[in-house]
């Protein structure tokens, strides 16, 4: 009696956890909630390894505000995802899609975890009848002759020691690229002659084409403290901050140049590209000014027009 | 000439290394091999020690201080900058790697396969040793010494943790390197019996226990410094923390069920082989220079040659893997000898082996001797107890605990694999495709979320099951299921009291996991209580019983872990804002209030702190100083210091932002982060379970141990020869002198009697 008392009370017990987790599972979560879900999946362009969910950089605070104004307008967090993928590339979602190339990622841990699963019941197999595993010794105990054993343990370290060496030189070319002659145009110590803007400029772009955006950022900013009236230099660092994925601190950096030269098409892009995610309203009249400027046959002016559509769509 | 004595050492240790790699492997005697192995430590440990000492005099002559030290900077984390940058981390790394290396050698003797060992893990030192002045020497000599240096990055000096968190993981990575080491040595010989095993599972204890205490208090660091308010993001540098302590955690379960079969198995070999070029693999991809990290402070030419250095030691053991492993596991199941007419198991010449561990028919694993050794109760007869459990026939249908942890094996490899997968994914894409690829948190959560779960369900059911039992008995389940589902079922209907602040809405899953805690909390006190009340009071004296109750110690940790980290991951809530002094901010029953802006001049550091007055349900409970501080000579950005007000159940954790002097006002975020001192609290639980499990090595036995050991073994020989198990076994005495072995044998009454029955 007592033990039938018992199995049903645990059965009641179990009927009601189920029923908390299933109505836990239905409650609709909040809108600021739904903002932080989405918002957690995207990175957070101007920090490292934070999403745009903990961030408390402006430039994650403004995609926030973005989602929230689309979840508010009915968008699926998909093609939210999506807005954010055509403005800044696939590196800012903080995982990759379950389909094309990356399935694979999602799907080998299910095959390493099957291939262990599967590794276990046959051991468990194995094991289970007693006999002893006389008939298997056939053979497992000769020993190999101690001369070929030497020989293949001599071939095991020398190919691990060629490996290792070969690995080592093929790393050293583009593995780290020196960073000596870099810092010292960056940071130019008291006593050495000053670097010139037009040289540092050079300097940058080279690292800027090697896809050293990192560094073209410091040696840009050098040559922009050393004449802050140079618009080149402001439009080029303003570039560099935005490829680096730093647009909101392009915004400061190129305002200056737009109005000492209003109607320079290049540093209305430039300035249009940073505005368009940190503070889209400025962003979306940058870029029509920029259309009004700009020569015809300006390479950037379909794509400006895209975006523009995208934005007021 | 520090920076000549520095180097000097360096090469030192290198040749001391050196030779003592060639003196184990053969060439020289134990005696001259052991003084190599104390060169080779003592020379990493001069290089630390006179790179401290140029650390703490601000000898800017020496490059390494000239980059990371600073006149301003306080003794302790002048001290501590040491481990700040790669080259001083190399110095480190060698230290570490040569002490576990002089302790190993010191250690007893394990026959052929610790003169491999150690000329493996001497290779290894040699290689590190060499590397540092070769490609990241601290002590390069500045030609013109700065008055000033730049002092470690701003990150590293506002901590206290600075100082214990990178050694212990250091510890853990690189005792690593031991059964590693030992695992190659078995690989080479074909065959690794008990005390091997055993070594081995000491070793890789350790390292969990510092790789544990390691990462959790890397995560309060962050959580401390980062000023984001979590303490896991999935960065680079965690994942590669975290794999080798999932595969050391792996590695420790199939290694105990190895002991009980008393030979090393293929993949228990594999396992613990595996561990250290893990390490390896993530100490290169974050300190060379591959990844970019929050963590990883340091750029330089060191990538290449660890680059080197992993490749070689990749397909050192992927070839002995796939060329010897087959070896192994003919040697374990072949009973009575491996064709070479010699007993496997122990019979390795060790001085410790005896036939009697191999007699034919017990496969190295259960044997009668065994038995009578153990409680008093484990004999042929002792164990019909008449409770179902224990006799001799009726139970031998398989052994559903072996099944289980091999299932929690396969679980934690996966886990493993999916995060070096992760890891390694953007790397691979960038290299093949150019392509910048991001993976994140939400590809983590996703896939290891469900793996952790389960594996929860099986620490929870697994040690339920008495060994050569194939199915769990259900019946002791009951209890463990009545505490998970009510605890579902309160906090679902219930609410969470204190915790869920803002509603429900947060999904399923963690009262899921809420309820799996329980659930393995109640079953791990189930298991607390039987060993203990099986063994009596004076049970945790015992190694043995030690063992089990450390054992169980770390599975309760590690289920109050995943209980925090649920709790603080989906019921934190906070609020940011920008506040003119008297303004104040809400957040979960907290009202804060800013009541000014303080700003201060340190000897290099300009900081400024808000002051916030915290109010409690309406009583004051205190002030906060959320800052952030900028030291000019680092040319770093400016670095905030989060202020934390620490509670039983939940934390406040108030940043700032931004600060503007001028008016007084400044951007604050306050956050309500649940259950965060039951995680740290949960990283002690485990250590100390660890800790506890380990046991002691015998070179460390005292006077008194072995005085009590050698009673207590003259009363069980006298006991065990009225035995009539020993009189089977035939040997009697010199058996019983085998499983005094104060490594903890381990080896329960039962298990023994169904190991023998197969």
């Amino acid at each position: 009696m007592r033990r039938r008392l018992a199995v049903a009370g645990l059965i009641v017990l179990v009927a009601l956890a189920c029923a908390a987790v299933w109505r836990a599972g239905r409650s609709e979560p909040a809108l600021g909630e739904r903002v932080m879900e989405v918002a957690a999946t995207l990175r957070c362009p101007d920090c490292q390894g934070l999403s745009a969910a903990e961030s408390p950089s402006k430039l994650a605070g403004a995609m926030r505000a973005e989602i929230g104004r689309r979840l508010a307008r009915g968008r699926d967090p998909e093609s939210i995802r999506e807005y954010f993928v055509r403005r800044y590339g696939e590196r800012i979602l903080l995982s990759p899609p379950m389909s094309g190339a990356s399935a694979a990622l999602w799907a080998l841990p299910v095959v390493v975890l099957a291939a262990g699963c599967a590794a276990v019941v046959r051991t468990a197999r194995r094991e289970r009848p007693v006999t002893p595993a006389a008939g298997r010794s056939s053979g497992a105990g000769v020993p190999s002759p101690r001369s070929r054993a030497g020989l293949a343990g001599a071939v095991l370290l020398t190919a691990a020691c060629a490996g290792g060496v070969a690995a080592a030189t093929l790393a050293r070319p583009d593995g780290v690229p020196a960073p000596a002659p870099v810092v010292s145009a960056a940071a130019p110590r008291a006593g050495e002659p000053p670097e010139s803007p037009d040289s540092l400029l050079a300097l940058g772009r080279r690292l800027d084409a090697r896809g050293e955006t990192g560094q073209a950022v410091q040696v840009y900013r050098e040559a922009v403290r050393l004449s802050p009236r140079d618009r080149t230099a402001r439009r080029l660092l303003g570039l560099a901050l935005i490829r680096a994925g730093r647009p909101a601190e392009a915004v400061p950096v190129l305002r200056p140049a737009a109005r000492r030269s209003p109607r320079d098409p290049d540093v209305l892009l430039a300035l249009g590209a940073a505005e368009i995610t940190a503070d889209p309203p400025a962003g979306r009249r940058t870029l029509r000014r920029f259309l009004r400027f700009a020569r015809p046959g300006h390479p950037a002016i379909a794509a400006v027009r895209r975006v523009l559509r995208e934005e007021t769509a | 000439m520090k920076c000549l004595l520095g180097t000097l050492a360096l090469w030192a240790g290198a040749a001391g290394s050196a030779v003592a790699a060639l003196a184990w492997a053969g060439l020289a005697g134990r005696r001259t091999a052991v003084a190599a192995t104390a060169a080779a430590a003592g020379g990493a440990a001069a290089a630390f020690a006179v790179l401290e000492w140029a650390l703490l005099t601000r000898d800017f002559q020496v490059g390494f201080v000239a980059r990371n030290g600073g006149r301003g900077v306080p003794p302790y984390y002048t001290f501590t900058s040491l481990w700040s940058a790669v080259e001083g981390s190399l110095v480190l790394w060698a230290l570490v790697l040569t002490g576990c290396a002089l302790v190993t050698g010191l250690g007893r003797d394990e026959g052929p396969h610790r003169r491999i060992a150690m000329a493996v893990l001497m290779t290894l030192c040699a290689c590190f040793l060499a590397l540092v002045p070769l490609a990241a020497n601290p002590f390069r000599e500045v030609a013109v010494p700065p008055a000033d240096g730049p002092g470690p990055n701003p990150l590293l000096r506002g901590h206290p943790l600075m100082g214990i968190h990178p050694p212990l993981l250091y510890l853990g990575y690189l005792a690593l390197a031991v059964p590693f080491a030992l695992g190659v040595a078995s690989l080479v010989a074909g065959h690794a019996g008990r005390p091997v095993v055993r070594a081995m599972r000491r070793w890789t204890l350790a390292a969990w226990a510092a790789l544990t205490a390691g990462i959790v208090l890397g995560a309060w660091w962050s959580y401390g410094v980062l000023g984001w308010g979590g303490y896991w993001e999935w960065d680079p540098v965690e994942n590669a923390s975290i794999v080798p302590w999932f595969t050391a955690t792996a590695s420790l379960h199939s290694l105990a069920v190895r002991d009980r079969h008393g030979s090393l198995g293929p993949w228990a070999a594999a396992l613990a082989t595996a561990g250290f070029p893990l390490a390896l693999l993530g100490t290169f991809l974050t300190r060379g220079g591959a990844v970019a990290s929050v963590h990883s402070f340091t750029r330089s030419a060191v990538g290449p040659p660890l680059l080197g250095i992993l490749t070689a030691t990749l397909i050192a053991t992927c070839g002995l893997l796939v060329w010897r492993a087959g070896r192994l596991r003919r040697a374990g199941e072949v009973p009575g000898g491996n064709g070479r007419g010699t007993p496997v198991g122990n019979a390795s010449g060790d001085g410790h082996g005896t036939p009697v561990g191999n007699t034919p028919g017990g496969n190295g694993r259960g044997t009668l001797v065994g038995d009578a050794r153990g409680d008093g109760r484990g004999t042929l007869v002792g164990d019909a107890r008449g409770d179902g459990r224990g006799t001799l026939v009726g139970d031998a249908r398989g052994d559903g605990r072996g099944t289980l942890v091999g299932a929690g094996v396969a679980l934690l490899v996966t886990l493993a694999f999916t995060v070096l997968l992760g890891t390694l994914y953007p790397l691979v894409v960038k290299v093949l495709d150019g392509a910048d690829v991001s993976v994140g948190p939400p590809y983590f959560n996703r896939v290891t979320v469900p793996l952790a779960l389960a594996l929860l369900v099986l620490m929870a059911v697994a040690p339920l099951i008495p060994p050569n039992r194939a199915r769990p008995p259900l019946r002791r389940l009951a209890w463990p299921v009545a505490a998970g589902a009510a605890t579902v079922a309160a906090l679902g209907f219930g609410g969470l009291g204190g915790l869920g602040g803002s509603g429900g809405g947060h999904g399923p899953l963690p009262l899921v996991a809420f309820g799996l805690g329980a659930f393995v909390l109640a079953a791990t006190a189930l298991r607390v209580r039987e060993v203990a009340g099986r063994h009596g009071p004076a049970a945790p004296v015992r190694a043995s019983v030690r063992r089990r109750l450390g054992g169980s110690a770390v599975h309760a940790g590690v289920a109050l872990a995943a209980v925090a980290v649920a709790g603080s991951s989906a019921y934190t809530h906070d609020t940011r804002g920008r506040l003119e002094p008297g303004d104040v901010l809400r957040t979960g029953g907290y009202v804060l209030r800013l009541d000014g802006v303080e700003r201060r001049r340190d000897a290099d550091a300009m900081s400024v702190a808000a002051r916030v007055s915290v109010f409690e349900d309406g009583r004051p409970a205190g002030t906060l100083r959320p800052s952030i501080t900028f030291y000019p000579a680092s040319g770093a950005p400016p670095v905030g210091a989060p202020a934390v007000r620490t509670g039983p159940l939940a934390d406040l954790y108030v940043t700032v932002s931004e600060v503007d002097p001028a008016d007084g006002t400044a951007v604050l975020r306050a956050a309500v982060n649940p259950l965060m001192a039951l995680l740290w609290a949960s990283g002690a639980v485990m250590v100390l379970g660890a800790l506890a499990a380990l046991p002691r090595p015998a070179a460390r036995r005292s006077r008194w141990t072995r005085w009590a050991q050698r009673t207590r073994r003259t009363r069980r020989t006298r006991w065990a020869r009225q035995a009539p198990s020993v009189r089977t076994g035939g040997t009697g005495t010199p058996a019983v002198t085998v499983r005094e072995d104060p490594g903890g044998s381990g080896v329960d009454g039962r298990e023994t009697v169904g190991g023998q029955v197969r």
